[in-house]
């Protein structure tokens, strides 16, 4: 059994990344701000897995990588085993990035097509100087077994694997330096749902028997319903709503969870024909120019005037169920 | 629940006995194992290998046969200044013949030409192509101002008419060049020709590596390095040049028979190499005049040069097909 401690192994407090958009051209000149992910604060405990869900463009990649520090945040901090890592500049990082590593959603892009298995998986060794006692060789081999693939396979390219067996690949790269906390971002979407449930389950496992911590982006809610012990939910940038997996699925607060959870479809065509779905009306607002007050006020069935004007703050509806709406649901 | 330090670092079991079978190969060692299996790269590299060990050792060879680049054998031509003789005047003291009008023996001729026009081909489409590279590598991943400034560089230099620019200046550059004593009289025009063809040879190679590594920088494997606490440094080395380098051999083996042509333009324009030393451009211009009397003259060297051409370009694929990971299997 897994055991989820109340130790704090990250925490995201006021982070905030906007991007500059830019016209283009020889002058540069400044159109707007993206503001990719506005004021999340939200915790990752040791040995847990937590969700991070929304639909596209809503910040949640974003997050994952300002959280390895891929990019810098714009304001707010990031604690990461007891230190603020926001302001931490390459340098400092590098002996970090061992304990807080990321896989990606496309194991097509994230694999260098002119490395060998051997070379991807070995880089982390070779970034940070280090050889394990075994040897790097004996090392690579036992982190391709580790993740089901044949250690054998060491010379081969990328290109003679399926998408799964990629992921796995990316998987053990990500574990070389033992990390403590994994960022996988979108690790299944680009895979078939068959080679899904085997990533997951891997991803489970490892958890199980490396001790590891998740933060585990996805828009899939079904993906994230298995694997999640927490779900934080995001609508363009912000946080909506965030409570243990279990309570969310079963009494979500906020109508933009409860919109989502609605479009999951159930595998029974009974219950499927005469379920009720939230349909939302229109489109993602743009980031560039998010509406005021509630940011999810242009779309939810429940708005009111005091949710065009007033930004509602993260607060707890019941204990350790947070959510960020004027008119919870019941 | 164990720990992750004991998972990785327990003793292997039972798998241990087959993991020794498979060496772990870089994919430098792979890409020249299949690169032995490439007959015709093989054969084509031997034969580059040739000429270029032919040039080196030309001292060697004229030694042995007795013969200089400079001496003139009056007594092999006719009273027209014709090569007495079969096809050119071939004969055992003359492998390839002797040069019509003036006498000279044409193997030394081309034997020495081919190290002007080897050098000079050489040097420029390395230097070019390098400094292609580290520009189109340095403005295409770091972008920004550096990007805008050296592209818009490249543009002028683009836009400048080279061909005049070489012709007008390679007179007061080349006395610069004797001033400074750097070289003397071929040797300095020898320098003035690469340093031109250089400056405005790069442009093209930086911006296509440009545009390759700012589609490249984006790639999630690039940021998977960096997550991995890689320096740009490394991420360039390791991440983006190993993606290049097929370009840059393909680029490499188009403009190598491109400079050698080309130095023989500016020979032939008098621009470059003169004589009394010989280049494989000089000794082709000579040999248009009299190719209806001796076309041995314009074939041997034109021969030469083509089968030197083929086969560095059949080398060049060869190394990128070598390079290539989905070459074969």
């Amino acid at each position: 059994m897994r055991s989820i401690s109340s130790e704090v192994i990250l925490e995201a407090r006021n982070l905030t990344k906007y991007f500059k958009s830019t016209a283009g051209g020889a002058f540069n000149r400044q159109k707007g701000v993206v503001k990719a992910v506005d004021d999340v604060t939200f915790e990752v405990h040791k040995g847990e897995t937590v969700g991070l869900v929304g639909e596209s463009g809503c910040g949640k990649t974003t997050v994952g990588r300002t959280l390895v520090k891929l990019y810098d945040p714009t304001s707010g901090d990031i604690i990461f085993q007891g230190e603020n890592i926001s302001k931490f500049n390459r340098k400092k990082m590098k002996p970090l990035r061992s304990k807080l590593q990321m896989i990606f959603q496309d194991p097509y892009s994230s694999l260098n097509p002119r490395h060998t298995v051997g070379t991807i998986v070995e880089s982390g060794f070779d970034i940070h100087g280090v050889t394990p006692a075994q040897g790097r060789k004996q090392a690579v081999q036992e982190l391709l077994e580790l993740v089901g693939l044949n250690p054998e396979h060491i010379n081969r390219f990328p290109h003679e694997f399926s998408g799964g067996q990629r992921q796995r690949i990316g998987i053990a790269r990500a574990l070389a330096l033992k990390p403590s906390l994994i960022i996988a971002d979108e690790p299944v979407s680009a895979l078939d749902v068959s080679i899904q449930a085997q990533v997951v389950n891997l991803l489970d496992d490892l958890q199980r028997e490396l001790g590891l911590s998740y933060l585990f982006v996805a828009h899939d809610l079904s993906v994230v319903q298995h694997i999640s012990d927490r779900v934080v939910v995001m609508y363009l940038g912000k946080i909506m709503e965030q409570a243990a997996t279990e309570e969310l699925f079963t009494k979500p607060r906020h109508p933009y969870t409860k919109a989502l959870l609605s479009a999951v479809p159930v595998p029974d065509p009974k219950v499927e024909r005469t379920r009720e779905r939230i349909i939302l009306k229109g489109d993602l607002p743009s980031p560039m120019n998010p509406p005021s007050g509630c940011v999810f006020n242009t779309r939810c069935w429940k708005a009111q005037e005091k949710c065009r004007v007033e930004v509602p703050a993260l607060y707890e509806i019941s204990p350790k169920h947070q959510i960020a709406c004027h008119f919870p649901e019941n | 629940m164990s720990k992750p330090s004991e998972v990785l670092e327990k003793e292997p079991t039972s798998a241990s006995n087959f993991k020794d079978q498979v060496e772990l190969r870089s994919p430098k060692q792979i890409a020249w194992a299949r690169f032995k299996r490439n007959k015709v790269a093989i054969a084509s590299g031997l034969v580059a290998l040739f000429f270029v060990a032919c040039a080196f050792l030309a001292p060697v060879i004229c030694g042995i046969l007795n013969l200089s680049p400079t001496k003139t054998y009056p007594e092999t031509l006719d009273e027209f200044g014709m090569p007495i003789g079969a096809i050119g005047g071939i004969s055992a003291a003359h492998p390839l013949g002797v040069e019509p009008g003036v006498g000279r023996d044409l193997l030394a001729m081309l034997l020495y030409g081919s190290r002007i026009s080897f050098t000079v081909a050489l040097v420029t489409s390395v230097t070019s192509i390098g400094m292609g590279m580290l520009i189109g590598i340095a403005s295409g991943y770091f972008k920004g101002k550096f990007d805008a400034t050296v592209g818009r560089f490249s543009d002028f230099l683009l836009a400048f008419p080279a061909t005049f620019m070489i012709v007008a200046l390679s007179l007061p550059l080349t006395q610069r060049v004797e001033a400074l004593n750097i070289a003397k009289d071929n040797g300095a025009r020898i320098v003035v020709l690469i340093t031109f063809f250089v400056f405005f040879g790069w442009m093209g190679f930086a911006r296509l590596i440009r545009s390759q590594a700012l589609s490249m920088r984006e790639r999630d494997f690039v940021m998977a390095a960096q997550a991995l606490g890689a320096s740009n440094w490394r991420i360039i080395s390791k991440e983006l040049l190993p993606n290049l380098w097929p370009t840059a051999i393909v680029f490499l083996s188009l403009s190598l028979p491109g400079f050698l042509s080309a130095e023989s333009v500016f020979s032939f324009l008098g621009v470059g190499v003169q004589a009394p030393a010989s280049t494989w451009g000089l000794v082709l211009a000579d040999a248009i005049t009299y190719w209806k009397e001796v076309p041995s003259y314009l074939l041997i060297p034109s021969g030469m040069l083509i089968v030197v051409v083929l086969s560095l370009n059949l080398l060049g694929d060869g190394v990128r097909d070598a390079l290539d990971p989905k070459g074969d299997r």
